[in-house]
């Protein structure tokens, strides 16, 4: 690692604020009527949730708002997490009922979804060198990890300045502690492997 | 409409039971002190024992995953009197990840006496290595308790690419060469893997096997890693070779070791 990762970091960190910027010209500079317009597309911020101490993402709504996309990008330093690490993860939510109007407020009760997320470096293999290891030795891919979700939104719809801003929180876990918790369910519990995750969306 | 109000709850309720709130990364290593160093600190406990002419040790391993089975098997151990200290074989974790450490040590805590553990292949997946070396220390370690002295070794060869360089015979004869000073008159090796599973490095099987016989001080040789009991006694040599099988197994293996001799049971439990 070191220098070599931390380039990348700046690579990909760079990449990303291009995007960023490309996406925010796109949003239009007029508010026509009472209705705010919103765009489908939208930028995250992230606190934990098993990619990072903070992730970015942007991504978009189908669907008639049913189903989000995002893609993320998560970074935990070493001073936090023991070691530093860096995450891409592609996130799906889908939101199964309508908005409720809660005063200023509209509030998703339920989100839920999968996250795949991949963590860079020579530690991790996507699928296990063939040239180390006999077919099938492990089975599993140390690099990926798959998260299942659960939570809801409020969506800051009627603040006045803060239309389209929303905060959503999550439970989740990753299938490696889900499948452990199956197969021990004495010792482990749902509190023993589901984690809280925080994050603010602002469309665009 | 009632009812979406109660699928607020789930998260609600599996955050009051939440150990630990926000989990950043799942191969973070976040420890607490209490989980840092333990290998010398047991060792500090087993040292302030007074050993007796034989000693009574509990060897088990391969606990990857089997959390309710390690639960069980502590509880086993619990009603034993007179054991030493407890062996884990190595595999305490199935994905390297520190959480599973800790899970383990959770419930490995509660033996009434100490136990020691060496790094098995499983344990160095991911960053699983630098997980093991902060939680208990170093790879390869030896201490001596009574007159015998117990030597611990990262025999994954497999993990290394069958470098050539694990185990790390030299060191191994090393520990097997006693000093002036020396009190101890026998040594027990322990290791995850045996020298005669295909994921031990070949190159080292036959220096391994030579520097235990030429000490002439080696009689046993204690193992996991095939989750299956098995016993190996070359005809040319003095040195057996025990292999413990895993916790999903729900067995183990309880071993006295006196000055020229040593008796092994299989205990399922």
């Amino acid at each position: 690692m070191g220098s070599k990762f931390n380039g990348c970091i700046t690579k990909v960190r760079a990449a990303f604020i291009l995007l960023a910027t490309a996406l925010l010209l796109q949003v239009p500079g007029k508010v026509h009527g009472q209705e705010v317009e919103r765009s489908p597309y939208y930028l995250k911020t992230q606190f934990a949730g098993d990619i990072g101490l903070v992730a970015v993402g942007f991504g978009r709504e189908h669907l008639q708002e049913k189903l989000e996309t995002d893609l993320f990008l998560g970074y935990l330093p070493a001073s936090v997490g023991g070691e530093q690490i860096l995450t891409a993860a592609l996130k799906a939510t889908y939101i199964p009922f309508q908005d409720i109007p809660l005063a200023m407020l509209d509030w998703q009760p339920f989100r839920t979804g999968l996250q795949l997320g991949y963590t860079f470096g020579d530690d991790y293999f996507g699928i296990e060198p063939r040239d180390q290891y006999p077919k099938g030795y492990y089975g599993f891919s140390t690099a990926l990890h798959l998260y299942y979700f659960m939570g809801g939104e409020l969506d800051l719809a009627r603040v006045e300045g803060l239309e389209k801003l929303g905060l959503y929180y999550e439970v989740g876990t990753i299938g490696k502690y889900l499948i452990s918790y199956l197969q021990n369910p004495g010792y482990l519990g749902p509190g023993k492997i589901f984690h809280l995750a925080l994050g603010v969306k602002v469309s665009l | 409409m009632r009812k979406i109000y109660i699928l607020l709850l789930f998260p609600v309720l599996l955050l009051t039971s939440c150990e630990e709130i926000f989990e950043y990364h799942p191969n973070q290593i976040r420890l607490r002190d209490s989980e840092k160093n333990l290998t010398q600190r047991n060792i500090n406990r087993i040292q302030q024992q007074t050993p007796g002419d034989t000693l009574r040790l509990v060897v088990m391993g391969d606990t990857q995953r089997f959390y309710d089975d390690a639960e069980d098997f502590v509880k086993a151990v619990s009603a034993m009197e007179g054991v030493d200290f407890v062996v884990h074989q190595g595999d305490i974790s199935d994905f390297g990840l520190a959480k599973e450490f800790r899970w383990v040590h959770d419930i490995m805590k509660r033996l009434p006496v100490p136990y020691l553990t060496v790094i098995g292949n499983h344990d160095m997946m991911s960053n699983g290595k630098d997980v093991y070396q902060q939680m208990y220390g170093d790879m390869n370690y030896a201490f001596v308790y009574g007159k015998v002295k117990f030597i611990f070794i990262d025999t994954n060869g497999r993990e290394y690419r069958f470098n050539g360089k694990v185990p790390d015979v030299g060191w191994l004869q090393r520990q097997l060469t006693p000093t002036p000073e020396d009190t101890w008159e026998q040594a027990v090796i322990i290791s995850h893997m045996s020298p005669f599973g295909s994921d031990y490095d070949g190159k080292l099987r036959l220096p391994f096997q030579q520097a235990l016989e030429q000490s002439g001080r080696v009689q046993l040789s204690l193992h996991g890693h095939e989750h299956n009991w098995e016993f190996y006694q070359p005809e040319e040599g003095n040195v057996t070779y025990q292999i413990t099988t895993s916790m999903n197994n729900r067995g183990f293996s309880y071993i006295k070791i006196w000055s020229d001799g040593f008796k092994i049971q299989r205990v399922h439990y």
